[in-house]
């Protein structure tokens, strides 16, 4: 993909979790919004089709999928006030119905293009249970003093600026982040270096236990991580 | 049809055509919609619209089920319950389970400013466990191939629960028998997109396999489905259905007949009916109804057929009841699986309390 249509997409993400956060929307849609958004443009060129418009069908649908429905009307005005900031809200008129009209098609051709598969897999339960299974690990006046939960969720939150959540599997990047998190705070996993397996691994001689995975491997790691720092130096591009 | 290979199926509602109502041009428009499938002819007519069947085009005219189902578009879009029934159904084929029709494409099109079709298209299975009971000879299928659709069936269901799903209209003419004696549960999952069109149609729909909270418009949930198969288990020794009622109340007087009239504490809360409403009457026993079946069998009916939703027996305990199980080795494969099941059940539940942020 050309730089060009990434740093768009950078944008639109970041204009998709602003209106969703003004819509209340919590993040799970969101993040299902912003793969909805990843897919639909992995199959259709940025050409075709206004990105914005893409983005805030998304929103809309995620909506509906996680079962935090938004109404229509709401999604148009607070995606047209979020992207025309200096402009005056929306009045209704030949303006705001034909942006309802255009997003109620946009669903459908959207639909169409994914096939009605528009519910994903997301790395959130996994982190939550994941960082669940670290803390008893840690010493608790370090676990209280250090964010890791919050850089991790940060991290996460990041991460759909790109399109790392088509790419990898959910359960990978939540540890990709929580790893990323740790390596941020300089903090190790207590008694890591004893241990036999890295923590996220899994022992292949036990039953599978749901909070490690049984087929991650460094590199990979180290891949969603050179990932997501890649999208921290295109901020700095976007923004300049 | 091979030159236009649009990467969408269909044509979508940019393209507008005239909205004529009669039937001729319905059929012109369905011919030219689907570019990727070609219908052949009428499946059935089924509580909830047509079923075709047809060819996929590009699968060198492999036979396929298109189900279509007429949904309204509301000002908010498609309703969320399409949406989301249906990319559950798609998520759900990741599994690929044996037991499970396949879904193999959903399209839409529009038909009018406020009404939309979808098409879900499945594999085709030409043959319903009612039709091959219909064609099954004489003697009766043999306890032991009753025995493998019984095991095949309520994987099937196992499978459903598992992913929250209920299917709430088990019943001989939706499951499904491959030409190599698999079985196929079809038409579950759908309720939700299909409850718009249920109050436009007054069709009947068959009473004989709704479990009795069903029929007194009680609270419901998975075990409904365990009665179905009950009374399927029934129907595969006699090959014909166990209890036919021609309205609720008749049905309910049948199960009763069957079961006995269920005591005053039984009796569910805010239910349509008083328990008063039924003559009191003691069980038969389940020999008199399913003459063939054995007793390791009968323990299993009568497990599936037990009034109390709450006690009756589920899915996954009913595929561990020794009815499917060889008896020399039922008892050492019973004691190793229950084991180790215990022991994954409490490491499950040490981690699961949610985690401060």
């Amino acid at each position: 993909m050309d730089t060009n249509a990434v740093k768009v997409h950078f944008r639109v993400i970041r204009f998709i979790q602003e209106a969703g956060l003004k819509l209340r929307l919590t993040s799970l849609p969101i993040a299902t919004a912003a793969v909805i958004y990843h897919k639909f443009f992995r199959e259709n060129k940025i050409t075709d089709f206004d990105p914005y418009l893409v983005g805030t069908t998304a929103l809309y649908m995620a909506g509906k999928i996680e079962e935090e429905v938004v109404k229509l009307r709401d999604v148009v005005n607070i995606c047209h006030r979020t992207l025309h900031k200096n402009k005056p809200p929306l009045d209704i008129g030949e303006t705001f119905w034909s942006l309802r009209e255009s997003v109620a098609s946009s669903e459908l051709l959207i639909l169409r293009s994914l096939r009605f598969k528009v519910v994903f897999s997301q790395p959130h339960k996994f982190v939550l249970h994941y960082l669940k299974f670290l803390k008893d690990w840690f010493d608790p006046h370090d676990w209280d003093t250090i964010p890791i939960s919050k850089t991790s969720w940060a991290f996460l939150r990041d991460c759909y600026h790109g399109d790392m959540c088509l790419n990898y599997k959910a359960e990978h990047i939540a540890i990709g982040v929580i790893y990323f998190a740790l390596l941020s705070h300089g903090m190790e996993v207590p008694y890591h270096n004893e241990a036999d397996m890295k923590w996220w691994q899994e022992n292949p001689n036990q039953p599978p236990k749901m909070v490690l995975s049984d087929d991650l491997t460094l590199p990979t790691v180290q891949n969603i991580i050179s990932d997501l720092m890649t999208l921290y130096e295109m901020e700095i591009l976007v923004q300049s | 049809m091979k030159t236009s290979s649009t990467k969408y199926h269909g044509n979508g509602s940019s393209h507008g055509e005239s909205s004529s109502s009669t039937t001729k041009t319905h059929r012109r428009r369905d011919s030219h919609e689907k570019s990727n499938y070609e219908e052949v002819g009428v499946i059935g007519n089924g509580a909830y619209g047509t079923v075709y069947k047809g060819r996929d085009l590009k699968n060198d005219g492999k036979f396929v089920a298109i189900k279509k189902i007429r949904i309204q578009n509301t000002e908010e879009g498609m309703p969320m319950s399409a949406i989301r029934e249906t990319s559950l159904l798609k998520q759900l084929e990741k599994f690929e389970h044996p037991n499970i029709v396949r879904l193999l494409d959903v399209l839409h099109n529009q038909l009018t400013e406020t009404e939309i079709r979808l098409l879900l298209v499945f594999e085709y299975i030409d043959q319903d466990l009612a039709t091959y009971l219909e064609r099954c000879s004489s003697p009766g299928l043999g306890p032991d191939r009753i025995r493998d659709l019984m095991l095949q069936l309520l994987n099937g269901v196992d499978f459903l629960h598992a992913h929250r799903i209920v299917h709430r209209d088990l019943k001989p003419q939706n499951i499904l028998i491959t030409s190599q004696g698999r079985l196929k549960l079809a038409d579950f999952g759908l309720a939700r997109i299909y409850s718009f069109h249920m109050q436009l149609t007054s069709v009947v729909v068959t009473l004989w396999y709704r479990a009795p909270e069903v029929l007194l418009q009680g609270q419901y949930a998975t075990p409904v489905d365990l009665w179905s198969c009950g009374c399927i288990l029934a129907e595969l020794y006699n090959r014909r259905p166990l209890l036919c009622g021609q309205s609720d109340v008749e049905q309910l007087r049948k199960i009763f007949e069957l079961i006995g009239l269920p005591s005053e504490e039984e009796w569910p809360e805010n239910v349509s009916l008083p328990r008063e409403s039924f003559r009191s009457r003691p069980p038969q026993p389940l020999e008199k109804y399913v003459p063939e079946i054995d007793p390791i069998g009968k323990d299993l009916l009568e497990k599936l057929l037990c009034f109390n939703p709450h006690r009756r027996i589920s899915a996954r305990e009913a595929l561990n009841h020794r009815y499917f199980r060889d008896d020399i080795d039922s008892f050492r494969t019973s004691s190793s699986l229950s084991t180790s099941e215990t022991d994954s059940f409490d490491t499950d539940g040490r981690s699961d309390t949610p985690v401060s942020k």
